[in-house]
């Protein structure tokens, strides 16, 4: 065996590593890139959903942005309040309170309720049935039930229930990927507790929607005359609930003869008790 | 040039034609219901706006709408009577638009005097084209494209040869071919103005060679010297001559029909115009013809009313705005083995579920299907198999982009822009995927991703 061989090879790369070391330590040094501490502080109390809520792909961008503007208006949709406040401390600022939000969808025209007619063969897909007109729900503003919602929920929190996709409350973090999913526009974030609502964005008139839904709204405009605090309005053929007026008295819940008014997480005084609250 | 084996290069399928059903003569006139539904938009480009009221009385041929900037559209009365009202309702296609409801007072009394046995007057081409853009003449082969914005091609364009589409390549139809049976020296006439609107000297009708009928019509009447008669001479003479092309699936659409006729390849993302070619369907050549020689604008067109679900399937001449319920009571009425309601073509035409959407210009049939005629197939897994890439006249990988498209990776569905949506693909697909609806769907979300 030739020692020298070994020798000279075991030193040769000593040196070799010696010189490589000296050149990565001032490299490290001289290229360093220097990330400001906060951001990972901040990233560490975001729930690391990456859902997109915030606007941003990913939670690190989100923890990125707010070192860099410190938006006290930005928030973290699931983390809700909690997370803000810490955040808040982290960056030593003050924090605004947010409302949490959940999302809604504006149809309750279940297939026992709704007229749906002929047969759709194409890709179930909200999208793909709405581009060729070919939905079988005949309401041309209802929820299709083809599930395009439940598809964009990474938080198993929407459901097909009889025909109309369903948000369950306690699972939804309000990322809002529904809201942008839905070709008809029927989600939207809605504040979370008590709340009245008319729960159909149908723009036809009266004559038609009977025809084709038993819980459809026919803008026969009672609710706005029986609201004692004038809260709700006809805006764009909408009948729209200003939920920071409505004392939810149930006024509106009772008079609506299409059962499309509804409210709930709260009790209705006495006299209306009669009527459906959905839990 | 000519010649029965003409035809496009690339894919295409031969789909059983079935135009025997609906003979192209005779061509019946339907009544006139006492209701009409005239859409407000007809064509394809920028909203018309209306410009009539509630209780309102029109005669026929006042303007319902005008047209609202360069590419836009005109739609007129084609009944005298009082307009009911103006309400949001559906049209093939779409769920709710501006729909117009005029009571028919039966008088058809007109706006003005349409000029009856009219010549092509004297006109400069400017003349020409403010006349076919007074009378709302869009492309009538089924996309409506405003006629006045082909004609008024950018001053730099090279043009050379104008094209009429007399092809009919989607099966069942025979409309077309009842305007070249029925009004040939029309047509002809027709093409001449065209053709002096675009200062061009070539004029070739393309047909299918399954329309012979046809054929000898066009060519019987080009002999005759009979559309000379019905021009006052003025009108610059053009070298015309009727082209028979092969009869395959998609020859009618315009690049294809560009590629059989002259031998250009019209580029992804060009027009006709940029290969020196304008394409005109025949029926919009017989429509720019009325409207120059008798002033008549846009209110009525023919109709295939086909199937084996109706009763007497054939040629309807129609007025715009008749509801299809109407039409179809005219044809005599559907059987009880209605299984399907297609408005257009099998091929391309959009299926509906109600006969509630009334006739528009770029309507070119309604198609009443049994059970035998529609086939509803469980969609399977692609297998590779290649056959839509071969079908494909556009030269797009059909199978690539619905896999792309199936898992939402809509920037990497490439060149689906091109994609004409002649159905060519999913026809051959013998997994029976729904190639169209994924390119549908990718064109979809390029364009919003682009916004």
């Amino acid at each position: 065996m030739d020692v020298q061989a070994v020798v000279t090879a075991a030193l040769f790369l000593a040196a070799l590593s010696g010189v490589l070391a000296v050149v990565l330590v001032v490299a490290a040094k001289k290229f360093a890139v220097v990330e400001n501490p906060l951001i990972k502080e901040v990233e560490e109390v975001l729930p690391q959903y990456n859902c997109g809520g915030c606007g941003f792909p990913g939670c690190s961008g989100f923890a990125r942005f707010m070192v860099e503007t410190r938006d006290p208006d930005r928030t973290c949709p699931p983390g809700g309040q909690a997370t803000k406040n810490r955040i808040a401390q982290i960056l030593g600022m003050e924090s605004k309170g947010t409302t949490p939000t959940v999302a809604h969808i504006f149809c309750k025209g279940t297939d026992s309720k709704a007229l749906n007619e002929g047969a759709f063969y194409g890709i179930q897909d909200c999208t793909a049935a709405d581009l060729v007109t070919a939905a079988t729900k005949v309401c041309p503003y209802g929820c299709m039930g083809l599930g395009s919602c439940v598809t964009a929920c990474t938080f198993d929190a929407i459901r097909i229930v009889d025909g109309v996709a369903e948000v369950i409350e306690e699972k939804c973090v309000a990322c809002g990927a529904c809201v942008k999913a839905c070709p008809r526009n029927l989600i939207a974030m809605i504040p979370q507790g008590a709340r009245v609502y008319c729960e159909c964005r149908s723009k036809d008139r009266g004559a038609p929607v009977k025809k084709y839904c038993q819980v459809g709204c026919i803008t026969c405009q009672l609710c706005v005359k029986a609201c004692p605090t004038k809260a709700i309005s006809l805006k764009d053929e909408l009948i729209i609930i200003d939920q920071e007026l409505c004392t939810r008295c149930g006024a509106c819940i009772e008079k609506c003869p299409q059962h499309s008014i509804l409210g709930a997480h709260f009790e209705l005084p006495p006299k209306a008790e009669a009527k459906e609250v959905v839990a | 040039m000519s010649g029965a084996g003409t035809g496009f290069k690339t894919g295409g399928v031969h789909p059983r034609e079935a135009k025997e059903l609906a003979p192209a003569l005779p061509v019946i006139e339907v009544p006139v219901p006492d209701k009409l539904l005239v859409a407000v938009t007809q064509h394809l480009g920028k909203p018309s706006k209306v410009v009539v009221a509630k209780g309102q009385d029109v005669k026929v041929g006042d303007l319902i709408s005008d047209l609202d900037g360069p590419i836009s559209s005109c739609v007129h009365s084609p009944v005298s009577g009082k307009v009911l009202r103006i309400f949001d309702g559906p049209v093939v296609g779409a769920y709710r638009v501006p729909i117009v409801e005029i009571m028919n007072d039966k008088n058809f009394t007109p706006a003005k005097e349409f000029v009856a046995d009219g010549k092509v007057p004297f006109d400069t081409p400017e003349g020409f084209v403010e006349a076919i853009k007074a009378a709302g003449i869009v492309g009538l082969g089924g996309a409506a494209f405003p006629t006045q914005v082909k004609l008024s091609p950018p001053k730099d364009a090279k043009l050379d040869t104008l094209i009429l589409n007399g092809c009919e390549c989607e099966p069942y139809l025979t409309a077309d071919d009842a305007v070249m049976q029925t009004r040939p020296a029309q047509l002809i006439a027709g093409a001449l103005v065209m053709a002096a609107v675009l200062k061009v000297r070539n004029v070739l009708i393309g047909v299918e060679n399954n329309k012979q009928v046809a054929i000898a019509a066009l060519n019987k009447a080009l002999a005759d010297k009979a559309h000379l008669a019905l021009c006052s001479g003025t009108v610059p003479e053009a070298a015309i001559s009727v082209v028979p092309v092969r009869t395959r699936y998609p020859q009618g659409a315009e690049k294809q029909l560009i590629d059989a006729l002259v031998g250009r390849r019209v580029g992804s993302g060009k027009l006709p115009l940029h290969v020196g070619v304008v394409v005109q369907n025949v029926g919009t050549a017989t429509a720019v013809f009325d409207a120059v020689a008798t002033g008549k604008p846009l209110i009525e067109r023919i109709v295939t009313v086909s199937g084996k679900a109706i009763n007497n399937p054939g040629n309807y001449l129609v007025r715009i705005g008749t509801p299809l319920q109407a039409l179809v009571d005219a044809a005599g009425g559907v059987k009880e083995s209605l299984r399907a309601i297609v408005a257009g073509g099998p091929m391309m035409g959009k299926s509906i579920r109600a006969l509630d959407a009334p006739v528009v210009k770029g309507m070119s049939g309604l198609l009443l299907l049994q059970e035998e005629e529609i086939q509803a197939y469980e969609e399977r897994d692609c297998i590779r198999c290649g056959r839509c890439v071969d079908a494909c006249p556009v030269n797009l990988v059909p199978c690539d982009i619905a896999a792309m498209a199936e898992f939402k990776r809509w920037a990497d569905c490439i060149g689906v822009m091109d994609c004409v949506e002649c159905g060519c693909c999913q026809y051959v697909c013998p997994a029976h995927r729904n190639l169209v609806l994924y390119n549908r769907l990718a064109k979809y979300y390029q364009r919003r991703i682009k916004k």
